[in-house]
């Protein structure tokens, strides 16, 4: 008994040894109901299994909370190693003001050959790198194909945004709810807003509205998003009470079959499962996608698409080691399994071929078909100018705001940025 | 600080003989820097760094270099998206105010008067009317989220009989805030209530009963004996109303289930929304908050100076 004894305290100074040895990666991530967290756990666990040097620790924050807290948490000494991002102007914002490691030369050329070009993109500031991209991700319609059949509407044929209110007309007069919809969250609302100023402004006009010109985001092509926006809100497509369910409360209503339609991020393939009164949710064979109809005399492509490229962003003080690890996770092999498990689309080179999931297959197709991927405007436009457009999309579908003035808006707080 | 400073003159005259000036001195150099540290470091230092935040675009990365001067000041009043939160804002902040001073209080007053002879009726009553003020305020949110809910609420059947139907008051733009000084008065009377109830069991039965003999009815004692023996009390719940009222937070939390809609917005939670939550306009959520203390201030320091006057009310607490 007492060598046993011994032996344990031999062995625990021995593994303490070990320990001190190691150098700790402190990876923040966010939460999520998807696959995507047991996926970063284990392939955490892979990568501490297969060194001894470098010790991952994985911790995540809800969505707000990640948000409010990370500013703060930036400039303390206990700063994340790694912290996830949606890429965008927050991203820009927080490489400016040095909240973020430049990691560019721990990179070479191999490695960077494997990694999409749009990828490495999204994490880089003035030509430096200080991120690297795990996933893409494109907002599109969902539909219950049920539903739909019941209605007699033909999806296929919907390609402007004047078929799509005519079939949600359809549906609504054949006694079904023709959209599902997270009113409360606001930027579920956003999307519709975000892709009707992508298809009638096009890749150059948000630029120009970027860029100051002209009238900026008050021009005429954004007044008329919000125009054909509150064309969708006159047909009251929305369940009863949207303005008080949350993403997760509408992506369930959806999973319950209670509307024909769900304009959402491709994530939401698992999230209404999860959602969903019975758990089980849409099966694969029960639902179908298409991408956003085009606006008559708009000028964007139909091919552009609108979404995230989301990643990891190495941290101010994170030491060399956290490079290491993100490599690891963003290489070819770990996507490639990302892909086959659904657990998103991955972004590196040759990883989307395994993607398994016919949606997920889609979608990776459609992206890979798309000449501009405009980021989530409410990252995109960083914060505070993000957050007004959720919220004038969130008050013209309760009519509390014309177009003419929401798009003042927007521009007044790009103004102010 | 000034309770520091307004009790000093007053201990020599209570307590004669005890201390000699010299002690006191002492007792001045022992105890205060303590005190005067914690109150320089954790209100003092803020206050000054808000203050000098607020003079400059921040969104929360790297150091201040953005200077606006005044701007986020100017802004909260002449721009569009800041205004449609801040206007709301300073509305609830002064409905909150009123509805503290004009139907709390006096409500407090009506029960104190009914309850404050001991009698086991009167002690069970103190408790109920007491209990929502233990409460948190996020508890107190949430209970009343159970209360007013439009499907499953306990108000429900009612909104079924007259309303005809579910009725959701948090999500109704007019009177949604309603809920919030309801629940304000709900919370808090008790407090008030008890502090009125121990002023009233000090005034001396010989006057209420000669009061009793010219033949004053209940009202006229209540009115002209009671509530001008109790008025410091009265002075001082004020004093605690108004500054509670400037502060609601973790209730308007509870009430609304997130950060509140624009229509729902006060002082204290425009500072939250557009600082510390999701839109990390550091700038302007700090021009709000040196409003929302100028405010503080002034009210505070001009009520001591008007109403209390030389009765200040940190020695009237103790007497």
């Amino acid at each position: 008994m007492r060598y046993a004894i011994k032996r344990l305290i031999v062995a625990s100074f021995l593994l303490l040894a070990a320990a001190q040895a190691q150098v700790e990666v402190n990876w923040l991530s966010l939460e999520s109901e998807d696959l995507r967290k047991p996926f970063e756990i284990a392939m955490g666990e892979r990568f501490n299994g297969q060194q001894s040097d470098i010790l991952v620790i994985r911790e995540e924050l809800e969505n707000e909370n990640f948000k409010a807290k990370l500013p703060t948490l930036l400039q303390t000494n206990d700063a994340p190693h790694l912290y996830y991002s949606w890429g965008g102007g927050l991203f820009h914002e927080q490489a400016s003001a040095g909240a973020a490691r430049d990691i560019t030369d721990l990179l070479d050329a191999d490695f960077l050959a494997t990694q999409s070009a749009a990828g490495v993109n999204a994490f880089t500031h003035e030509g430096r790198i200080y991120g690297l991209a795990t996933n893409v991700s494109q907002v599109v319609f969902f539909y219950n194909r049920t539903l739909v059949d019941q209605a007699g509407v033909d999806v296929g044929a919907i390609e402007t945004w004047d078929d799509f209110l005519a079939a949600v007309q359809q549906v609504k007069d054949a006694g079904i709810t023709p959209i599902a919809a997270g009113g409360v969250d606001l930027w579920p609302l956003h999307f519709y807003w975000s892709y009707l100023a992508m298809r009638i402004a096009g890749e150059e006009g948000i630029a120009a509205a970027k860029a100051g010109e002209g009238d900026g985001f008050a021009a005429e092509a954004f007044v008329r998003a919000g125009e054909e926006f509150v064309r969708l809100i006159e047909l009251e497509p929305f369940q009863e009470g949207f303005m008080t369910m949350k993403y997760q409360d509408a992506s369930g209503f959806f999973g319950d079959g209670g509307a024909a339609f769900h304009l959402m991020g491709n994530w939401d393939l698992d999230t209404q499962r999860g959602n969903s009164a019975d758990g089980e949710g849409l099966s694969n064979d029960e639902l179908g996608i298409f991408s956003f109809p085009t606006v008559e005399e708009g000028v964007g492509r139909p091919t552009d698409t609108l979404g995230g490229i989301n990643g990891f962003v190495v941290g101010p003080n994170a030491p060399d080691e956290t490079v290491e690890f993100l490599k690891f996770f963003v290489s070819p092999e770990v996507q490639l399994e990302a892909g086959e498990g659904s657990v998103y689309i991955p972004q590196a080179v040759g990883a989307a071929n395994g993607v398994s999931n016919p949606f997920l297959a889609q979608i990776s197709s459609n992206l890979a078909a798309s000449q501009w991927h405009q980021v989530f405007l409410d990252q995109d436009l960083g914060a505070d100018v993000g957050g007004v457009v959720n919220d004038i999309s969130g008050k013209l579908a309760t009519g509390d705001i014309d177009p003419q003035t929401a798009a003042e808006l927007i521009q007044e707080s790009w103004e102010l940025r | 600080m000034s309770t520091a400073s307004t009790n000093q003159p007053n201990r020599p005259v209570r307590r004669p003989g005890r201390a000699p000036r010299q002690g006191r001195w002492t007792a001045v150099l022992i105890l205060l820097p303590p005190a005067l540290l914690i109150f320089t470091v954790f209100v003092v230092l803020p206050i000054l760094g808000a203050g000098y935040m607020s003079l400059y675009t921040y969104k929360g990365y790297g150091p201040l270099v953005d200077w606006q001067g005044i701007d986020n000041y100017v802004w909260l009043f002449t721009k569009r998206t800041l205004n449609s939160f801040f206007e709301p804002a300073i509305r609830n902040t002064v409905l909150l105010l009123a509805t503290s001073l004009f139907v709390q209080l006096p409500l407090a007053l009506l029960c104190a008067l009914l309850i404050y002879e001991n009698t086991p009726v009167n002690n069970f009553f103190r408790l109920i009317f007491f209990l929502p003020f233990v409460l948190s305020e996020i508890a107190t949110g949430l209970i009343w989220v159970f209360m007013l809910d439009g499907r499953n609420g306990i108000l429900a059947p009612l909104y079924e009989r007259f309303l005809g139907g579910p009725y959701f008051l948090m999500e109704d733009k007019t009177w949604s805030f309603g809920a919030v000084l309801l629940a304000l008065v709900w919370k808090y009377f008790g407090y008030h209530m008890i502090i009125y109830i121990a002023g009233l069991q000090g005034v001396p039965q010989e006057l209420i009963e000669s009061a009793q003999i010219d033949g004053a009815s209940y009202w006229q004692t209540a009115l002209h004996v009671k509530i001008p023996l109790i008025s410091y009390a009265i002075k001082l719940s004020v004093f605690f109303a108004i500054l509670g009222s400037l502060q609601v937070f973790d209730l308007i939390i509870g009430l609304y289930g997130r950060a509140p809609p624009e229509e729902g917005q006060t002082l204290a939670t425009f500072i939250y929304e557009w600082g510390l939550s999701r839109r990390q306009r550091y700038g302007i959520a700090s021009s709000a908050s040196i409003i929302l203390f100028t405010i503080s201030i002034v009210v505070g320091f001009t009520y001591q100076y008007l109403v209390m006057g030389e009765q200040s009310m940190f020695r009237r607490k103790k007497a």
